[in-house]
């Protein structure tokens, strides 16, 4: 009888401590933040006329006006419970209120807080201090918009940074964008001898690549990638991304039309497609708290680019050698797919939103790296100075040439080589906003 | 007499209560709105979507409430008023077929929060697409729905074609593999390339790859087994925003993958069309209408340019559109001179769908396409809402060394569901 007692207690107290255990087992917690003047008011009234009940010589930590805060745990089977409720002062502390009082108030009152039948509000970023926490919420996401903007487009009607890239909203949904270069490739403003026109929206751009040049700090002693007529597609989603885009230096016309373009020794971007996926997060600290960044969001962009590049020249000659008057390119060389293939990183920050609307300071980072060493590091910074002026600063770095093979048909046993070496390029702008 | 009269009392009452409890078990068709005073538009905004899921799913957890969640397929639209603060005025989601849970004035706010229903009510500032959904004063028509999505998108979790296959992983994203272009219009192995990628409702993207160039079925007036399309290694992207439908690849041949003496492939490809859509009444023919459903017509450009190629020392050697191989025409003709843009030029397509069976796929399929010298016609026929057999019959108008001058093509579609 004992034994069987005793069986029993010991199998009741397992499955009890895993029933208990099971149904206290929190799955989460959801913290808000009462917005309606009226309903905290009632419920503070209360709360306090019920501490006075209790013990009329309390000191009152709280009244009447101050801010609810409802914290809620969820358990495992989806059931809420009432974790805390603080109320927040004027000056700013956070004061829990009583259990004791809570749980002898009017259970429907605090059933009231718990069914969010009023006007609330998450949690802000400073609210949970410096955005550290695990809460996610519409401030954060907001946040993290505004650098995946800054850097696609612009959150302005017209940003204009002289002359990297002009977008003009024309209305929220689209706007006409011009950008000089391939940032995204890795050949941003003076290292890619393109400007990209066209239209901009939220989720895709279109553009046709015209041949232009860029202003370089460092003068001309470096070998830019040439650029042609042709067409770009890009595309940007919170998660993924990419883009797809071709040149034809046949479409240039006669060799008379050459500008912008060393004619002898041709390089460029026949062909070329991107994929990364991309994720944000919160960096940074409150502009009350000590830290080096501000508060802000960072993107990181994680992927690979099949770029293309084509060697040869622009000539009036034909393959044999007889003028022909053509001007046509006469592809020597071009990279393998292997030799196409790069790595990309890219991390892009931007500041938060100010009081007047505006991103102080925007950051990007960039790193291509080939499979045959050939690659680059690309580093862009823009400091919004006010409203509608901003300056911006673009330096790429090329560390290894890449090397091109070929046969001259005047010496057709000889293997030639080409090493073609972008450089280092600076390029300085100012942005102005509207 | 009295037992059987109360048997037939009782069947008469549970067939009417059953009935009853069905209409009532019906999700209610909400109100319409006046689109005078009401915006609505669609939250495609993937995260600004999440949190509208979250918000719903803690007032669920929060309330005894018999709210269903945000489905991963269902359509989240917000309904702004147009007057005063422009607040957000309701938020209403699900499917066309299974009908719509509407969240109303006051609820809105209880149920999402001030930020969040602020920042949902501001569309200007996120991704969105402008919907008639709540001001539709006539009978929806599924057909325009489904025509809309089949032409870029899916219906269904998996789809698993001769020509294309999409996998998708929720609502917003998923892979795809597909055999031939035929808005090209060269469907299957008529294109000699394949692609793999990924794809959104909105955009595709991915690579493109050398396949067979196997004819799904025949090939009519071929000059020489070498009367096709070789594919190379490139990329593929295209999207479909509103009305507007855009489309470019490019690849570039390898000589691992070439063969032949006559070595021709599409290396860049182009495409631009705007969509109208309209439904069709029918001809009555008593109980039936003869071709009711809806149409898709699609007018707009393709640009294409075929390269041509040759091995020399085992490299690929090719030639531009300027300049051609040689003077010599014998030469020229064996390689076909300078490449061609001769595959460009208008692009017009007509898509048919029947009424659907179920809210969920039509019987008929019909197509109709002229896409540069392509004029391709093709009837699906749907078994069943899990098959459907197409088939295709192409004519190329232009003659030339890379094209046949007909094909004759069977296809399958196979749809299927997550349980």
């Amino acid at each position: 009888m004992t034994r069987f007692s005793l069986k029993t207690l010991i199998l009741t107290t397992v499955l009890g401590s895993l029933l208990l255990g099971q149904s206290f087992q929190e799955t989460g917690k959801l913290e808000w933040i009462i917005k309606d003047r009226d309903f905290s008011r009632s419920f503070m009234e209360a709360y306090i006329d019920t501490l006075m009940k209790i013990d009329d010589m309390a000191e009152l930590e709280v009244q009447e006006t101050d801010e609810l805060r409802v914290r809620v745990s969820i358990d495992v089977e989806g059931h809420a419970s009432l974790d805390n409720i603080f109320a927040k002062g004027r000056s700013g502390v956070l004061n829990k209120l009583a259990r004791t009082v809570l749980d002898s108030m009017d259970s429907t009152m605090v059933a009231d807080v718990l069914k969010r039948h009023y006007t609330w509000d998450y949690l802000s970023a400073v609210d949970v201090g410096g955005g550290r926490g695990e809460v996610i919420n519409v401030f954060e996401e907001r946040s993290n918009k505004q650098v995946r903007d800054a850097f696609w487009w612009t959150h302005r009607r017209v940003d204009i940074s002289v002359f990297p890239r002009i977008f003009i909203r024309v209305n929220p949904n689209f706007a006409f964008a011009t950008e000089f270069g391939r940032e995204d490739l890795g050949f941003p403003a003076a290292a890619s001898r393109t400007l990209n026109m066209g239209l901009a929206t939220e989720v895709l751009k279109f553009y046709v690549t015209l041949p232009a040049t860029y202003f370089n700090l460092l003068g001309n002693s470096n070998s830019p990638l040439e650029g042609t007529f042709g067409g770009v597609l890009k595309f940007d989603s919170p998660n993924f991304g990419g883009s797809l885009s071709f040149q034809d230096m046949n479409f240039r016309g006669t060799s008379k039309m050459n500008a912008f373009l060393d004619t002898a020794n041709t390089v460029y971007n026949p062909s070329a497609g991107q994929f990364y996926y991309s994720f944000t997060s919160r960096i940074g600290s409150p502009a009350d708290q000590p830290g080096f960044v501000p508060l802000g969001s960072l993107r990181l962009q994680i992927g690979f680019t099949y770029m293309q590049y084509a060697y040869g020249q622009v000539t009036d000659m034909d393959e044999g050698g007889n003028y022909d008057g053509l001007g046509a390119f006469k592809l020597m060389d071009r990279s393998d797919p292997l030799e196409s293939m790069f790595g990309l990183f890219r991390a892009e920050y931007a500041s938060d939103m100010n009081e007047r609307f505006f991103n102080r300071i925007k950051l990007a980072g960039q790193l291509n790296i080939g499979l045959n060493g050939f690659g680059g590091f690309d580093f862009t910074t823009s400091y919004t100075i006010t409203e509608w002026l901003g300056v911006n600063l673009n330096m790429t770095y090329f560390w290894t040439p890449m090397t091109f093979s070929y046969v001259d048909s005047d010496t057709p046993n000889i293997t030639q080589t080409y090493d073609w070496d972008p450089g280092f390029f600076i390029v300085p702008s100012i942005a102005l906003y509207f | 007499m009295i037992k059987q009269s109360s048997r037939q009392s009782l069947l008469m009452g549970i067939v009417l209560f059953l009935t009853v409890a069905s209409i009532w078990a019906q999700p209610k068709a909400p109100d319409m709105l006046d689109p005078r005073r009401f915006d609505a538009w669609s939250v495609e905004y993937e995260p600004f979507r999440l949190l509208i899921e979250n918000a719903v799913e803690e007032y669920i957890t929060l309330n005894d409430t018999d709210m269903p969640p945000i489905a991963a397929s269902d359509m989240v639209i917000a309904v702004r008023s147009k007057s005063g603060q422009r607040q957000l005025y309701q938020i209403r989601y699900g499917t066309v077929s299974d009908g719509y849970t509407v969240i109303d004035n006051m609820e809105v706010k209880w149920v999402l929060g001030a930020t969040l229903a602020k920042t949902i009510s501001e569309k200007e500032k996120y991704y969105h697409l402008d919907t008639q959904e709540p001001f539709e004063t006539t009978e929806h028509q599924p057909e325009i729905d489904y025509l809309e999505v089949e032409s870029f998108w899916t219906h269904t979790d998996l789809q698993i074609g001769a020509d294309r296959l999409v996998y998708l992983f929720g609502k917003s994203g998923g892979i795809t593999v597909e055999w031939g272009d035929e808005l090209f219009g060269r469907p299957y192995g008529e294109a000699g390339f394949a692609r793999f990628g990924v794809i959104t409702p909105i955009f595709k993207l991915g690579i493109q790859i050398p396949s067979p160039s196997i004819p799904l079925g025949i090939r009519l007036g071929e000059d020489s087994a070498d009367d096709h399309l070789i594919g190379g290694i490139g990329g593929f992207g295209a999207f479909k925003y509103k009305v507007l439908y855009g489309e470019l690849f490019f690849q570039s041949l390898e000589a691992a993958f070439a063969s032949g003496s006559h070595i021709n492939n599409f290396n860049l490809g182009g495409l631009m069309n705007l969509s109208f859509n309209t439904t069709l009444k029918g001809i009555n023919l008593g109980s039936k209408r003869l071709f009711a459903g809806a149409i898709q017509l699609r007018l707009g450009a393709v640009i294409t340019r075929v390269d041509h190629s040759k091995i020399v020392n085992d490299r690929i050697s090719f030639q531009n559109h300027k300049r051609a191989w040689t003077a010599d025409p014998v030469d020229a003709n064996t390689y076909g001179g300078s490449a061609s843009l001769d595959d460009s030029g208008l692009f017009f397509r007509v898509d048919y769908a029947s009424p659907l069976i179920e809210k969920k796929y039509p019987r008929h399929e019909a197509v109709f396409q002229v896409s540069g010298p392509s004029i391709m016609t093709k009837y699906t026929y749907n078994i069943n809402h899990g098959l459907g057999i197409p088939l295709t019959f192409l004519v190329y108008t232009s003659d030339n060394e890379w094209t046949p001058n007909a094909a004759l093509l069977l296809g399958f579609k196979l749809r299927l569901d997550q349980n």
